[in-house]
């Protein structure tokens, strides 16, 4: 185990990142904020994270300090997003990273510019690193049930009538949209104490691209959903070795394919095998419950 | 040969079957109308006749033509025009933008300046205000300008879904009127509604439908004083 | 001072060919499509292979073909993506979100596919295609091609213009952005128009990538993101579907852009670019809808 472990540390780093990227464009998608914000916060993260390292900073001082900073960012930027909707939100969200991308460029003296971040102490243990993962998978699985996560999911649902029970609307998605920031800063912070370096290759669009396939690709909603994703993502490239340059060709094409057939990702198709092959053994199926078209 | 001849038809919405082995026709000329109870149907029933929502059986027939399935814009050309439940028109665009917009399916720009000429004089309301935003106008005006926007089209039949929806009594009286001018004019008409006591005083023959089935049929002064019509429809709107 | 205003009107012609198909595929067939900076880069592309490959090609034949190619793609987006997102799902909101995503997706597999012919490099353009030449007036530099792309620019947004308002398949597609069931009704043929608008977009996108290759000699697989984010702040000064705003706010922000490289510091061109973004978002949050076809 352990030695399996050490030998497959650069996947299961890679795992790690995707996940935490993944989940953080969930927290907010539950909420209804569809957000593009994620890998702008990756990248404060990312930066913030390699400054302090390289200034001696203790790492667990260094991990509460990104997450705050998230913290801080939505909540300085939310007041804009409450006033948007659909599609506003998602332009004015990839506009915020963006603009992340353009600043990380040309503020050399805090992100290197072009070179980037290079040489920062690799300081997160393995299992430390686990853990960050495992305790976020079961935050996201918690606040799935219950109250909250029944108040969040008729937020998704429909604003209006979510409103109408009670829900307050503006202050569960400004929550959602701050731990969805928290989180990604957090993806940041992981992604540069564990390789050590951090540069605009690693927020660059197809960083976007790969948070949304995690997501797409394992289920968007459900809260296994961006585990299986990434746990997919970071593992395909191995065996699309072989495919060589057509490898992300092959990947584009596939998550293309599950978005517009498939919208619920890999686990709704495994939720769906699984109801066809329990379906002989019910006596009565009962259809009006069972299969109501989710709308 | 019926405007329109409807057999067997049946609508499912998802699990919800909307609409069950409905035959239904109108006579050419004729106004028809379709009285039910919420969720009884209504709307499902002319959202398979216009093509909006494809029928899972039966046949529509629409002067001969069958146009069982086929798509809302080309069931559209053929004459077949519908007034949707609550008007819809266009709002942001001008009066005159939804008039032309009416006039969509029509290659004849001879006829486009006839149709409008007949319906601005149909609605001088609309005359007024050619071009201002059609949101603009109140909800009696909103119907004027869904009647004249049908009527662009040049169609042989209109269905109308719930014209006086939303309407005070006067001005369903007005929208009770301009159906009966249509009709006169020799447009076949069908339409729904449940303000079962206006429609009955335009409509030649009416169906009741309920929990998408029709439960009875006949000449308008049969299905008026059968009692459970006069129970169910006529007595409580004749409160309102 | 007049020669900034020069570049500043070529480059907001530029940004005007590129936001327009966006704004109005967001307008009519409420896309936001996230792909469309990627079209643009195919636009450069093409013309870039059509030069290395048959040198000497006339450079109208370039434009032209480039545009084909775009506006297929954009057909291809709506054929074989969009109209089967809107065929599977019936939720507005999850429509639009599942489109969203579709085409950040297809952008990914543009880009993978360019980077196969780029290797993942910046390319040169070949000067054969376009002999760019200038001339001086006024103590004015202005080359031929930014003269083209302004003439080109200046024509094709009143055509656009006219063909939204006046038009007849305009009218639909405003029709069509207000109620999409109800255009049917009246008989236009919505799939029809979505895949003609979702044509016209690419092709208008294409142009704006062969202009811009030409003019700054360089092809790049990731060119069109920072396109897109100067869309974005147009689109939101501008309103989403008024074209006239449009072309204003394009040119208006690519001034900006020019004055404040030229008399302050380049690297905060896009610092202002972000800074306008916010601002009109907190001032007008209605104004970012459109006046003419907006949705509820």
């Amino acid at each position: 185990m352990i030695d399996w472990l050490a030998a497959n540390a650069p996947l299961l780093r890679n795992i790690s990142v995707l996940a935490l990227l993944g989940y953080s464009v969930q927290l907010a998608l539950r909420a209804g904020v569809f957000s593009f914000a994620t890998v702008g916060f990756y990248a404060i993260g990312g930066y913030v994270t390699a400054n302090l390292l390289k200034a001696g900073w203790n790492w667990v001082a260094v991990m509460a300090l990104v997450i705050v900073v998230g913290f801080v960012f939505a909540l300085v930027i939310s007041p804009v997003l409450n006033r948007l909707r659909h599609l506003f939100l998602a332009m004015a969200t990839l506009a915020f990273t963006l603009f992340i991308q353009s600043l990380a460029l040309s503020w050399a003296t805090f992100t290197g510019g072009a070179q980037g971040m290079f040489g920062v102490r690799r300081v997160l243990p393995q299992g430390a690193m686990i853990a960050i993962v495992v305790v976020v998978v079961l935050i996201v699985w918690l606040t799935q049930r219950g109250v909250l996560g029944r108040a969040t999911s008729a937020l998704r649902h429909d604003e209006l009538l979510a409103a109408s029970l009670g829900v307050n609307v503006s202050r569960q998605q400004t929550m959602a949209f701050a731990a969805s920031s928290g989180v990604g800063a957090l993806a940041g912070f992981v992604q540069v104490s564990t390789t050590g370096v951090f540069g605009p290759d690693d927020i660059s669009f197809s960083t976007v691209v790969t948070s949304l396939t995690v997501l797409v690709v394992g289920g968007a909603i459900i809260w296994a959903g961006p585990l299986v994703g990434a746990i997919l993502v970071g593992t395909l490239p191995l065996y699309l070795v072989k495919a060589g340059n057509l490898s992300l060709i092959i990947q584009a094409v596939v998550v293309l394919a599950i978005v517009v057939y498939q919208p619920e990702g890999l686990v709704g198709i495994v939720k769906y095998l699984f109801s066809i092959i329990r379906k002989p053994f019910r006596k009565k199926p009962r259809e009006t419950t069972a299969g109501a078209p989710a709308s | 040969m019926s405007a329109i001849e409807i057999t067997g038809l049946n609508v499912h919405y998802g699990k919800v079957h909307a609409v069950r082995d409905v035959d239904l026709y109108v006579d050419q000329g004729e106004v028809v109308v379709v009285v039910g109870p919420n969720g009884a149907g209504k709307s499902s029933l002319l959202a398979a006749l216009s093509g909006l929502v494809p029928p899972s059986s039966g046949r529509v027939v629409m002067s001969g033509t069958d146009i069982t399935g086929r798509p809302a814009h080309r069931i559209a050309r053929l004459g077949l025009v519908q007034v949707p439940e609550g008007r819809r028109i266009f709002a942001p665009l001008t009066i005159d933008e939804n008039l032309k917009l009416g006039a969509y399916t029509v290659k004849d720009r001879a006829r486009v300046k006839e149709l409008r000429g007949t319906v601005l004089e149909m609605f001088p309301i609309l005359a007024d205000r050619i071009d201002s935003p059609a949101g603009l106008l109140s909800g009696g005006e909103q119907q004027m300008l869904a009647f004249g926007r049908a009527l662009m089209s040049d169609p042989h039949t209109m269905l109308l879904d719930e014209p006086s929806m939303g309407l005070s009594p006067a001005l369903v009286d007005r929208v009770i009127e301009a159906i009966r001018q249509i009709s006169e004019s020799g447009l076949s008409i069908l339409m729904v509604e449940q303000n079962a006591s206006a429609a009955f005083g335009v409509a030649n023959r009416a169906y009741i439908l309920d929990q998408g089935e029709i439960s009875l049929e006949g000449p308008v002064g049969e299905v008026a004083a059968d009692p459970r019509v006069l129970a169910a429809f006529l007595g409580v709107t004749e409160e309102d | 001072m007049l020669q900034y205003l020069v570049n500043g009107l070529s480059l907001g012609a530029i940004y005007a060919l590129f936001s327009l198909g966006l704004s109005i595929s967001w307008a009519g067939l409420n896309i936001l499509n996230l792909a469309h900076g990627t079209v643009f880069m195919v636009g450069a592309l093409t013309a870039w292979l059509l030069s290395e490959q048959l040198p000497g090609v006339p450079f109208l034949l370039v434009l032209v073909i480039a545009m084909v190619i775009c506006g297929l793609i954009g057909l291809a987006m709506e054929l074989v993506v969009f109209r089967q997102i809107r065929r599977r799902t019936s939720d507005g909101n999850q429509q639009t979100l599942t489109t969203v995503i579709a085409t950040v997706a297809t952008s990914s597999l543009l880009i993978a596919i360019a980077e196969q012919f780029t290797g993942g490099q910046p390319q040169g353009l070949s000067q054969d295609l376009f002999v760019v030449s200038g001339y001086t007036v006024f103590g004015i530099r202005i080359t031929n091609i930014q003269i083209a792309i302004i003439v080109i620019a200046a024509v094709l947004s009143f055509a656009v213009a006219w063909f939204i308002k006046r038009g007849r398949q305009g009218q639909a597609l405003r029709a069509l952005s207000v109620d999409r069931d109800m255009a049917k009704l009246v008989g236009v043929s919505a799939d029809r128009l979505s895949a003609l608008t979702m044509f016209g977009a690419g092709a208008m996108a294409g142009l704006a990538g062969v202009l811009l290759a030409v003019q700054i000699n360089a092809v790049e697989a990731h060119m069109g993101e920072a396109l897109l984010f100067k869309a974005f702040a147009i689109i939101i000064i501008a309103g989403v579907g008024s074209i006239g705003a449009t072309v204003a706010a394009a040119v208006a922000l690519a001034l900006v852009e020019t004055f404040v490289a030229a008399y302050w510091v380049s690297d905060l061109r896009d610092v202002v670019v972000f800074a306008l973004i916010i601002l009109f978002l907190l001032v007008r949050p209605q104004g970012i809808s459109s006046k003419g076809w907006q949705r509820a």
